[in-house]
């Protein structure tokens, strides 16, 4: 996997939104891997867990 | 095929074996005081800045993706340093505004993930940092840390 470094400024605002439907479902699993991970601390990969992605009009 | 949140823990147990002194901050530290999940796109993390933290850093930095990067550009204050690939995004902090690392540290929480540990800004500077920067995605936060 390449990677990029890059140093900016610390006033510079961090981009918090997601621009493609990719993004969006990458966000959502990584809610959910994050949330076995640090609070259930378990990989959510190694059990049998579901989730439903629902997407609202803007 | 590694994914992004292998990264992420990748990275945090390379801080780890180098035993970088660093906070976990941003919404993975409002997920571990609050239990709630949350959505992020990237990870958090705030570094002492010290000679030899820098050092520290470098070698993990180098270890995690063949980064190659000086102790002076990471002992630079007032920056943000950001590794990103197309799926993965980590951001350390050189510094905070209205906190001071060392006070940090001292409330830190210490927990663990996997067969590691990890530091956490304490809940209490947490709320600090999330009324300082004081952006739409914080005050929500501010409401689960504060009610929680």
């Amino acid at each position: 996997m390449s990677m990029q470094i890059s140093f900016v400024n610390q006033d510079t605002p961090t981009d918090k939104t997601e621009k493609t439907v990719n993004g969006i479902f990458r966000a959502a699993g990584q809610i959910m891997f994050n949330y076995h991970m640090l609070v259930l601390k378990k990989d959510i990969r190694t059990v049998k867990t579901a989730y439903t992605v629902t997407m609202a009009r803007k | 095929m590694a994914s992004y949140t292998d990264e992420y823990l990748k990275f945090l147990r390379l801080l780890d074996k180098h035993k970088v002194d660093y906070l976990v901050i941003g919404a993975y530290a409002v997920m571990i005081h609050t239990k709630t999940p949350r959505a992020t796109k990237d990870m958090d993390t705030w570094i002492r800045q010290t000679e030899e933290n820098a050092v520290k850093l470098a070698a993990s930095l180098k270890e995690f993706g063949g980064l190659e990067v000086s102790e002076e550009a990471i002992l630079k204050m007032g920056q943000r340093i950001e590794i990103k690939s197309e799926a993965f995004k980590i951001e350390i902090w050189t510094s905070q505004e209205i906190l001071g690392f060392e006070e940090a540290w001292e409330r830190k929480l210490t927990d663990t993930l996997e067969d590691f540990s990890i530091n956490v800004v304490s809940k209490e500077d947490l709320i600090k940092l999330k009324k300082h920067f004081n952006r739409p995605q914080d005050k929500m936060d501010l409401s689960l840390l504060e009610n929680g």
